[in-house]
Formats: structure tokens, sequence, C-alpha cells
């Protein structure tokens, strides 16, 4: 089947079963490998990318159901991100692989005017597993990246 | 994914009709649209169908209205339009609590209320709301529209009334004029399945109900008699440990899950008091 | 461990560090290039770290026992001093020029007084070993037996940390394993196989199970270990689990194994009082 997409901005089209998973879509038609498979069954968060702005598991995702939407990956930030800036400063990332997840599942809090409180950066990442940082490096990052983004 | 999907086929609807249609034609195909369940069950190497329909172009379906005294929530709303819905918010916040504590972010975008009821699963969080709350569940088919009774529309584990051929296409809930509370307990603070959820509503006469305790979601009938009747709490929860039947887990005991029920009626009595 | 060897060799641009150690996260190549960049006196950019193949790096030991700072660290950094000697005040990427490469490797000796031997594994495999001390306060649900931690605090002495940023990301880490292992990490066996090794079954805390922690860093440099460090990697673990354990007792239950789960809370005998401290020692025989 034939599926269309905006990928980071730019439109894409592509012949595949619309019953693969986004994830796979993304990482094996389009070369997209920042894009994580943690645990496959929309537990960890690994996977998490913007689809209209939301974020969703890929991994639960057929790619079917991308048809028409605008989809957002890690490599959509292009690496200058206040958050992606802060996740480095504060060293919210360690083996690695919940970063790019976490980064997008935050972006929201950190683009938003209003000031995060800690309970509502707990309450945005749980869907987020990180097994390495105990997350506490994350929500400072999440905090800075939020003070930087709004600085005047 | 360990199924491979080229055993499969995915049709997208593109109308109601058609997709009753679908249904009609083909009774052994699989609607689906949030894909929380279908498609873990697949990574899982379960084959929940091999013919698949995409109800998601169905924009019409994820509406929140209000029809006649009844709160109108299509089956397509997700968890997140749940929590988002000032309808829902002011009439039936134990469903907006209970969608706050469906999994993740990611996955409260993209679970839906007829994929709860669809699925069936005795933990599915919403499920003792819509028992506490006497909805109805609206099913479509090419021959018609049929509303059931939430109470009625299980007949076993994940198992319903509805036929192959019909759509659960909404839920339709009256008004609640009584405190409603709700309360999951999964020990892990989010991203938990359920070892115990309850729904209550205090009216007259009591209405509660109990997920994972059973093979179906419970509405715990008799308890209510003893407590709308004037009994005693404790005589209420004698009732209530002969009105569940929790079963050991790989996720928690029998024996927690009972205590824990009764735990949990104490306490929404005290609450809502 | 004790025949462990860490090498430097000039580059172009700087020094290569050739050492087997693997970087998963924790850190290594970041702390290990530190050390190298303030042994030699030049900036961190200067320096890479090769990959880790054994047929371009030695044998530099496992990476095991929170070691690699300290042993290989130490070794790396009498590496870099003894390279500063060799090439004076040129810049390793000048000497490398004009020179050509220049190649150093140290292997691990015992501190004198200490006894280890690699034949037997007999012996005081370490020289010394950092301290922890950690501080679990929990609340306990009467309606559903479960615990949380609400507040962490963990304090830890390990010598001088290189790197006081990632140090901290590992004691945190460390800190929500260990409360994980404490309250909800059930490994289920049926048939000799783990029968919940899904993450849905088997669950590790979210962002709203861990408390706020407090991380205190006792530095206490140690003259034995690269600029006063010793190890960080694994210690934080050991310490939550006993402190939720006894904040349980110190609410009455007396607990004796984990995980904590509410499961097995409910079938937990009380103590006879709720005075933790004396009536846990009173159990115990201590008295």
């Amino acid at each position: 089947m034939r599926t269309r997409f905006t990928l980071n901005g730019e439109p894409r089209e592509l012949e595949t079963h619309p019953m693969r998973r986004l994830l796979d879509v993304l990482r094996e038609d389009c070369g997209l490998t920042g894009t994580k498979e943690g645990c496959g069954e929309g537990e960890c968060g690994a996977c998490t990318v913007l689809v209209d702005g939301e974020p969703v598991v890929s991994c639960l995702v057929p790619v079917a159901q991308a048809e028409g939407c605008e989809l957002l990956t890690i490599e959509g930030l292009g690496g200058d991100h206040p958050l992606q800036r802060s996740m480095m400063t504060e060293v919210g990332a360690q083996c690695g692989i919940c970063t790019p997840g976490v980064v997008l599942a935050a972006k929201a809090l950190v683009d938003a005017p209003r000031k995060p409180t800690l309970a509502r950066v707990r309450e945005a990442l749980a869907g987020n597993l990180c097994r390495c940082t105990g997350y506490e490096a994350i929500h400072r990052a999440v905090l800075a990246a939020h003070a930087e983004r709004h600085a005047k | 994914m360990r199924t491979s999907s080229r055993d499969f086929t995915l049709r997208r609807a593109r109308t109601l009709d058609g997709a009753l249609a679908v249904l009609r034609d083909d009774p052994g195909t699989v609607p689906l649209a949030g894909c929380t369940d279908v498609y873990v069950a697949l990574q899982f190497g379960q084959r929940p169908g091999s013919r698949y329909l995409d109800l998601t172009p169905l924009k019409a379906l994820r509406r929140i209205t209000e029809r006649d005294g009844n709160l109108v929530i299509g089956a397509l709303a997700t968890y997140t339009d749940l929590q988002r819905s000032r309808l829902v918010r002011s009439r039936l916040p134990m469903l907006v609590e209970a969608s706050r504590l469906v999994g993740g972010m990611q996955i409260q975008n993209r679970g839906t209320v007829g994929g709860n009821l669809a699925n069936g699963s005795p933990a599915g969080d919403t499920l003792p709301v819509f028992a506490a709350a006497e909805a109805q569940v609206v099913l479509q088919s090419t021959q018609g529209e049929r509303r059931v009774p939430f109470t009625s529309f299980y007949t076993g584990y994940r198992a319903s009334v509805r036929r192959p051929d019909e759509l659960i296409t909404a839920v339709e809930v009256p008004a609640v004029d009584a405190r409603q509370w709700f309360r999951k307990v999964g020990t892990r603070a989010a991203q938990a399945i359920s070892k115990v959820v309850f729904a209550g509503v205090r009216a007259s006469t009591p209405r509660l109900a109990l997920g994972s305790v059973g093979p179906t979601v419970v509405r715990l009938s008799r308890t209510e008699r003893v407590l709308g009747s004037g009994g005693s709490l404790e005589t209420a929860i004698d009732e209530l440990k002969l009105e569940i039947s929790p079963i050991d887990d790989l996720r928690s005991t029998a024996d927690y899950r009972r205590e824990v029920a009764a735990n949990l009626v104490r306490e929404f009595w005290a609450r809502t008091a | 461990m004790l025949g462990s060897r860490a090498g430097l060799e000039t580059t172009p641009a700087g020094v290569r560090i050739l050492v087997a150690n693997t970087e998963i996260g924790q850190g290594t190549r970041t702390m290990l290039a530190q050390i190298v960049a303030d042994g030699l006196g030049i900036p961190y950019e200067q320096v890479e770290i090769a990959q880790p193949d054994t047929s371009v790096v030695p044998d530099s030991g496992p990476t095991v026992a929170s070691r690699t700072c300290m042993v290989v660290g130490g070794l790396l950094e009498k590496c870099a001093r003894r390279m500063r000697e060799r090439i004076g005040h040129t810049s390793p990427a000048e000497y490398h020029a004009r020179q050509g490469r220049l190649h150093v490797e140290e292997q691990y000796a015992a501190p004198e007084g200490r006894r280890w031997s690699d034949e037997t594994y007999r012996g005081d495999a370490y020289a010394t070993y950092a301290w922890g001390c950690d501080v679990a306060e929990v609340e306990l649900d009467p309606v559903t037996h479960e615990t949380r931690v609400t507040k962490f605090t963990a304090v830890q002495e390990f010598g001088r940390p290189i790197h006081p940023a990632m140090a901290r990301g590992q004691i945190e880490g460390a800190s929500a394993q260990g409360m994980g292992w404490a309250l909800l990490e059930h490994v289920v066996m049926r048939d000799g196989q783990m029968a919940n090794a899904q993450l849905t079954n088997y669950v590790i805390p979210t962002t709203l199970d861990t408390p706020p922690m407090d991380v205190v860093m006792l530095e206490n440099p140690y003259a034995g270990g690269p600029f006063g460090a010793k190890g960080v990697g694994e210690m934080p673990i050991d310490g939550p689990a006993p402190a939720v354990v006894n904040a349980l007792r110190h609410a009455g239950l007396d607990v004796r194994s984990i995980p904590a789960t509410p499961e097995a809370l409910l079938s937990t005998p009380r103590l006879r009082s709720v005075n933790g401290a004396s009536d846990a020692a009173q159990e115990d025989g201590a008295r």
C-alpha cells in the first residue's frame, strides 16, 4: 500500500505493508535509527515519536495510520533543541536508549511558556522508562531547558 | 514485532456504513483503532485475527456529546480526549481519573474507550466506571442499532454479547447525581496493569464495581443491596467476598485482591459518607 | 587483575587512550579522558579513545567491581605523567609531528603491603573500599499495603569524584534500581524460566515511583587513586533496599525479604511495638 506522510518537515511517500509498525518503517525504510525499540509492547516509551504533535509509541502504530500525518522523530529536532543541550549538560542520558523518547515526550513541556512543576514533569514522563538515571537528572534537564527556552 | 505483518491484511474504513458492510461480509474481521491491545498481542506472538479493519478514519466516532440527558462517548474517543473533555470532567470525574491512570501519555493518546470495551480484559480500567455508572453500550450493524446495558454486556472472560458483525460505536452514560469514587491499585504509580480497580457511586442504593477480581468486571449487586438497605458495612464486606472470585496470577495473589477489594469498599464508604 | 595494563599513544591530534574497558553509559570514556587530559595538561578535546578491540588495546582487566576509575584510571594517570616526562613542554601533537608515535604502557602493581595471588585468587583483591549511607523515608498505605518512598538521601564517600555530575547520576540511578528491587521487582520463576520477562509484568520504577533524592558526595581524596578517586559504579545499589526495609520495620512490619511487595506485606508479621530499633534487635536475638 502507498502511504504518504510528512516526516520531520519533508513530504514522504512509500510503498509498504499497511500493518508494519511505524517504528520499523522509520528505522528500516526511512533510515532514521534515532527512534529506539525498547520493549515492543508499549511499556517503555523508547520508540516515542510525535504524530500531529502528540507523543505516541511507534511500536504500536500500524504505518497505515500515519497516512496524512505530520511525524516528528528525534532527527527532526536537529540536535540543537534546548532540551537536547540540557540533557547533555545535566547528564540526563547514560546508556541513551530512552533518551530520544524522553526528549520527544518532554518537548511540549519545554516549549510551552508556562513553567512546569516537578510533579507535571514526572507525570509527562511516566510513560518513559529509564533504568540508568533514576530520572533525577532528566527532571533537572527538562526544567533547565524550559528556563533557557523562555529566558528573557 | 514477533509476528510478521505479511500474514495479515488491513483495510481502512472510509465510512461507518462501509465498515459495517465489511463486518457483515467477513465477520472474522477484527476492528482496530489505537492498537494498544492488538499490537501488544502481536508482539507476544498471539494472533487476535488475520484480517483487520482500521476504524481511525471514522472521525465522527471520536466525538463526546450530550444527548437526551446522556453523556455519549464515541467509541474512538481516546483516554486523552476523555481527560480534556469538559463534559466528561463535569459529569463523570471518575472516568477522567481512570483515563489518567491508563498507561503513560503515549498510550492515553492512542487507546480508545471502544477498544477497552471490546478487548474486555477483566483489568480494563474504564470498565468498573461504566458498570457503576449504569452505562449502555451502543452496538451497530447493517441491520441497525441496539443498546445493551453495560452490566449484561460481558458473558465471560473476554467474551461479550457483541456479534461479530456488530461494531461498538458509543457508550451512553446517564446522569450520575451522587458522589463518585475511583481507585486503581497497581502498585507501580504509573504504567501499571490493575491488580484491583474500583469504581463506586454513592446513590441511595449505592453502585459498586470491581475489576481484576473475576473473569469479567463485577458489579457488586448483593453488596449494594446490603448497603442500600441499611445493613452494616462489615455484613456488606462478607457479601462482597462471596461475589468476587480473584485468582493468583503473575501480577498478584487472590488473597491480596480479596483483602484490598474489601478495603476499597470500606474506603469508598468512608470517603463518600 | 594484577596484570591489568593500560596504554597511551600520541596521534597527530593529541593522544589516544588504549584500554579494554567498555563504555555502556556509565561515563568511562569521559572520565578516563579527563584523567589523561589533566595528567598531560592538555585540553580534553585532544584526547581520543580507541575502540576496545583486543587487536588494538591491551588487557585492562574486566569492567567489574567499580575498579575502572581507580585501577585503570590510575594506570592512565601514570601513563600520562610518564608521557609528559618524555615529551617535556611540547604538546603531544607537536611531539608526534616531530618525533613520530610515542607509546607508553603501565601495568598494575599491588600497593605495598597488600597480598593477592592471581594464581590462587586469594588475598585482598582491592586496596581500598568506598563507603555509603542511605536514608529512606516511606509511607505505607493501609488500604492497599503499598509502600512509597517519599524521600531518599544517599551519602557516598568514594574518594574524589572525577566528574561530579556523572558520579551523581551513578548514585541516583543505582538508588532508583535499589528501591525498585526493594519494593517492586519480583522475578517469577515457572519451570526454571522467568515467567514475567516482559516490562508489562516485571515492573521497574517510573518517574512517579522514584522519590526526590538528596545526594551527598563526601570528598575524601584517596592517595592510591587517580586524582584522589575511588570507584562509585556499583556501591550505591547496595544500601537502598536495606534502608527501605529498615524503614518498614520502623513502621512495625517484620520484613525479612525483598521485594517487599504489597502481597508480601499483607502476610508480614507485625513487630510487637512500632518502635523499630529496639524491637528489631530483640527479634534478632541481639539482646
